[in-house]
C-alpha cells in the first residue's frame, strides 16, 4: 500500500482552461498539443469506457474513436462545461453505440462480457489491479462509472450527475455505497492473505 | 484505507493499463484529412447555389427567398461584415427531420440555430403551429417539439418510436447532432416517465427525394425503409411505406434484420399486440402440444402477409413448427411443420 502512494505523483485535476488552450491549438492543426492532450485524457477516457462496456478491447476501440471525434471537432467546440466533460460525453455516446451494436448483432448476456474482460498482468502494481477488477465486478453500472469517473478523471459530483443522467443526491449516495462496498472487499482479500 | 487512498489506487490501476494509441489515432487523423481535402477538390460549390440545390421541388416556393438573399448579398458587398454575417445565419448547414407520426423538418446553420421550421404532414404543421422556433438553438427546439409531441398525445406507450435523421454534408457534425440530439430526446422523454425507443441516422437526401415524394413520406422515413430493404429484400418499398415509426423500429429491431446504418435506444413499444405469451399459446394450441412438451422456442416480430405479426418457432417431440401470428388479432397467418430427420 504505502509503495504504491509512495510512487503516487498526484496531478491535481486537469484544470478545464489547460484543455481549453490544447484544443484550440489542436482547432489549428497543432499536433503537439494533441499529444499533450491526449496524455492527459487518456486515462479518463479508457476508465469511463471500461466502466461502461466492461470490456478491454472495447474500451480501447472507443479510446482510438474518441480521440480521433475530438481531433477532427477541436474547431467546433464550444465551452459549454469543461472540455473533460465534452470528451466524456463523447466517449459516452460511443459507448452507447457500441453496446447497441453489440447487443444487435450478438446478444452476448452480460455475464459473457466479463469473461472478455481482462487487464494485462503486466499493468501496473497487482493489488491495485484487482481492486480495478473488483470495482468492475462486484459494482454495478452506475457505481462503476461514478466511482471511477470521480477517482480518475477528476470528476466533480455535479458533473458526474449531469453527464450520467443522475440525480446529485442518488450520485452521492451511490459513490458512498460503492467505496464502502470496495473496503469490504479489500478487507476480504487481507483477511484471506492473513489466513 | 482512506476513500482518498481507495481511489488514488483506482487511478493508478486505470492508468497503468489503458493501451498506447496515440500513434494509431494519428495514423487515422491524417487519414481522414487526406480524404477530406481530396472530397473539397471534387466538390468546390459555390454557396447560394449548393443551398438552392438542397431545396427540395416541393420547397420551391422557398427559393425566391434564397435569390433574393443573394441579391440582397450582392447588394451587400458594400458592407462586407454585415452582410455575412446574415448569409452565415441563413445558411443552412444541416436539415434535422424527426418523425413520429407527425413528420417535422428543423433546418439548421452553422451555429445550430433554426433557420426554418416545416411540417412534412398535416400532424406535423399541427405540432409546429403557435412555435417561433426560428432563431432557438435546435436543443432548445428540439424541446420544445418533444414537448409539443407529448402535448398532442403522440408518444405514448402505445407508440413509444421516435425517428431522428440528420442531413449533413459534413459527416462528423452530422453524427455529432445525431447523439446529442438523441441524448437531448431520452432526457425529455426520460422526464416525463416515457421509455421512448429512438432510432437515428445520418441520411442522404439527394439519394432518397425522389422515392420520398414518390410515397410522400420524409427523407428520413424514405432512408429508414432503404436501410431496412438492405438488409432484408423480402419487404418492399411500398409496404413499408404505410407502417408507422414504431412498426418500423420493431422490423429493425428484429435481430433477423441486422439493419445497418441506424442506432437505436430502448424498445419501441409493443403494447399495442397480443405479446409474445399470448402469441406461444395460440401457436401451441394450434399445433396441439404441450407447453411442457416445447423447446428451442423463438418467437420475434416481423412484417409478413401485410401485418404485425409473431413469428413463432419451436420443436415438439419430432416435429418443428412455424407460426405467423397476427400481432393484433391473434389470428394464425401461416404455420408449417417439419419432421425432424
Amino acid at each position: 500500500m504505502l509503495f504504491t502512494l509512495m510512487n503516487t505523483v498526484e496531478i491535481k485535476h486537469h484544470p478545464g482552461s489547460h484543455l481549453d488552450k490544447l484544443l484550440k491549438r489542436m482547432a489549428m492543426g497543432d499536433k503537439t498539443a494533441f499529444a499533450d492532450f491526449y496524455q492527459e485524457t487518456r486515462a479518463s477516457i479508457y476508465g469511463f469506457a471500461l466502466s461502461l462496456t466492461k470490456n478491454a478491447a472495447d474500451a480501447e476501440d472507443i479510446l482510438q474513436e474518441t480521440l480521433l471525434k475530438v481531433w477532427l471537432s477541436a474547431d467546433s467546440y464550444k465551452a459549454k462545461g469543461t472540455p473533460m466533460a465534452w470528451v466524456l460525453t463523447i466517449t459516452k455516446n460511443l459507448a452507447l453505440m457500441k453496446l447497441r451494436e453489440k447487443k444487435r448483432h450478438q446478444d452476448l448476456e452480460p455475464e459473457q462480457w466479463d469473461m472478455e474482460f481482462h487487464i494485462p498482468d503486466s499493468a501496473g502494481n497487482t493489488e491495485d489491479r484487482h481492486l480495478l477488477e473488483a470495482a468492475l465486478t462486484i459494482l454495478t453500472e452506475e457505481e462503476r462509472q461514478i466511482v471511477l469517473l470521480h477517482a480518475v478523471s477528476g470528476l466533480k459530483f455535479r458533473e458526474i450527475g449531469e453527464l450520467t443522467g443522475i440525480g446529485l443526491s442518488t450520485v452521492l449516495s451511490k459513490y458512498h455505497r460503492s467505496l464502502k462496498k470496495l473496503k469490504v472487499y479489500i478487507e476480504g482479500v487481507e483477511a484471506d492473505d492473513r489466513s | 484505507m482512506t476513500d482518498h487512498e481507495l481511489e488514488l489506487r483506482l487511478k493508478n490501476a486505470v492508468e497503468a493499463c489503458t493501451p498506447d494509441v496515440l500513434s494509431k489515432v494519428m495514423a487515422e487523423c491524417d487519414n481522414y484529412q487526406k480524404k477530406e481535402a481530396e472530397k473539397k477538390k471534387q466538390e468546390k460549390i459555390i454557396d447560394i447555389s449548393h443551398i438552392h440545390e438542397r431545396n427540395r421541388a416541393k420547397e420551391k416556393r422557398g427559393w425566391k427567398r434564397y435569390a433574393s438573399m443573394a441579391a440582397m448579398l450582392v447588394l451587400m458587398i458594400g458592407a462586407g461584415a454585415f452582410g455575412s454575417m446574415q448569409y452565415q445565419l441563413k445558411h443552412v448547414v444541416s436539415i434535422v427531420q424527426f418523425d413520429v407520426n407527425p413528420s417535422v423538418e428543423i433546418r439548421i446553420n452553422k451555429s445550430e440555430e433554426v433557420v426554418k421550421a416545416v411540417g412534412l404532414n398535416k400532424d406535423g404543421e399541427e405540432i409546429l403551429s403557435g412555435m417561433k422556433l426560428a432563431g432557438l438553438d435546435i436543443y432548445t427546439a428540439t424541446n420544445a417539439m418533444i414537448g409539443s409531441l407529448l402535448k398532442h398525445g403522440y408518444i405514448d406507450e402505445l407508440a413509444n418510436s421516435i425517428l431522428l435523421s440528420v442531413e449533413d454534408e459534413d459527416s462528423v457534425r452530422g453524427l455529432e447532432l445525431q447523439e446529442g440530439l438523441t441524448g437531448e430526446i431520452e432526457a425529455i422523454l426520460k422526464s416525463a416517465s416515457i421509455n421512448a425507443s429512438i432510432l437515428s441516422q445520418h441520411v442522404d437526401g439527394n439519394a432518397v427525394d425522389q422515392v420520398s415524394q414518390e410515397y410522400g413520406i420524409s427523407h428520413g422515413k424514405a432512408s429508414l425503409i432503404e436501410s431496412i430493404l438492405k438488409s432484408n429484400s423480402n419487404y418492399t418499398f411500398e409496404e413499408l411505406s404505410k407502417l408507422s415509426v414504431n412498426e418500423l423500429n420493431l422490423i429493425v429491431s428484429n435481430p433477423k434484420n441486422q439493419v445497418e446504418g441506424v442506432q437505436a435506444t430502448g424498445n419501441a413499444s409493443k403494447t399495442a399486440y397480443i405479446g409474445e405469451e399470448k402469441a406461444n399459446q395460440i401457436a401451441f394450441s394450434h399445433a396441439g402440444v404441450e407447453e411442457s412438451s416445447v423447446y428451442q422456442l423463438e418467437i420475434e416480430m416481423d412484417y409478413e402477409y401485410g401485418s404485425m405479426v409473431y413469428d413463432v418457432e419451436f420443436t415438439s417431440g419430432e416435429k418443428e413448427y412455424e407460426y405467423y401470428i397476427d400481432a393484433k388479432s391473434g389470428e394464425v397467418l401461416e404455420h408449417e411443420v417439419e419432421s425432424e430427420d
